[in-house]
């Protein structure tokens, strides 16, 4: 999802400044599938996420003029959301007790190449759930690269950037987070090691 | 014909530009990569299958959503305190129908002791035009 142009955001955000409900309208429907989809991946709660969601656009609303477009507002509204998420985790001892999954390291050569073929046993919506629990069990940092990789399609060398990291790191990255699903969704099934 | 590929160099490769071919971001050189790749090697396009899939399922986070509550709900939370009290009066001066306006200027103007008779006549005629007689009566009464 692109940002808005530079000038109708600034012309909106000052729009905002005195109380136009319109302009916040605008804004939020343009950023709010974006910004769900960027704390749902870190929090693994649908009814936290909305409730981060809706605190993070309390703030950028509330005081607008406090964007300077030094990144971009998308970029923005994910920095003041990633805050959100991390003040709920901290309330949320239990949530951060939740199962993760141990992803050794990020170098391509630890895990060996899995059984691809693995989702051939499941129905689509089976599959799409069994897919969804598995990401969740992901370390952030993995399903935060699947949120810019995927769900705002980036380039991997903006996708590094975001993350700051190289993009060797970010390639493997990708690769043990999807050589994991494969095995947490062979366990899903009742099958064994899905590694080949 | 594809060109000679090292095969565990190239599985490699493979796989770290599958996540970017499947959204094409990949540059035409990688991406002819993937699929000289793909059909050198068919049994490769289980890994295409299966990131597919994962990317879909990532792209439809949120899909079953209902935005309108939220944003109704962000409204109600956010209108006292984004706003200042001038700007909350401004903004529900102007959510007022005319009728109700007319009213509250008389009124202002009643309690100043200020209203001439004609100032008086012309906002009742103009009360009377917005509202409807019956209305206009009901109110002033």
């Amino acid at each position: 999802m692109k940002d808005l142009p530079e000038k109708e955001l600034a012309i909106l955000l000052n729009k905002i400044g005195v109380g136009d409900n319109k302009a916040i309208e605008i804004i939020y429907r343009h950023y709010q599938a974006a910004v769900f989809a960027f704390i749902r991946l870190r929090v693994r709660d649908d009814a936290a996420a909305e409730e981060i969601l809706n605190d993070t656009f309390m703030i950028a609303f509330s005081k607008p003029a406090q964007y300077n477009a030094s990144s971009t507002y998308k970029t923005w509204l994910c920095g003041i959301a990633k805050n959100v998420c991390g003040t709920w985790m901290r309330k949320q001892n239990v949530a951060l007790a939740r199962a993760t999954v141990h992803v050794e390291g990020d170098e391509l050569e630890r895990l060996p190449d899995p059984d691809w073929n693995v989702l051939s046993q499941l129905e689509s919506r089976e599959m799409d759930e069994i897919l969804r629990e598995c990401i969740d069990q992901l370390p952030v940092a993995h399903r935060e690269a699947f949120f810019w990789t995927w769900f705002e399609e980036e380039p991997m060398e903006r996708v590094a950037e975001r993350l700051e990291c190289p993009i060797g790191t970010i390639k493997s990255r990708l690769f043990n987070a999807r050589a994991k699903i494969t095995d947490c969704v062979k366990n899903a099934v009742g099958g064994a090691q899905a590694y080949v | 014909m594809s060109e000679p590929m090292n095969p565990p160099n190239d599985a490699q490769r493979f796989q770290e530009l599958l996540p970017f071919y499947v959204t094409r971001q990949l540059p035409d050189a990688d991406k002819a990569f993937v699929e000289a790749y793909m059909a050198a090697n068919p049994s490769s396009r289980d890994a295409l299958h299966f990131t597919e899939q994962l990317s879909q399922v990532v792209r439809s986070i949120g899909a079953d959503r209902h935005p309108e509550l939220a944003l109704q709900k962000l409204f109600n939370n956010l209108t006292p305190a984004h706003q200042n009290l001038l700007q909350r009066l401004i903004a529900q001066w102007r959510a007022a129908g005319r009728g109700w306006r007319i009213l509250i200027v008389l009124a202002a103007a009643a309690l100043l002791g200020v209203a001439s008779a004609e100032a008086w006549l012309e906002a009742l005629i103009g009360l009377l035009g917005e509202l409807g007689f019956a209305d206009a009566a009901l109110l002033l009464m």
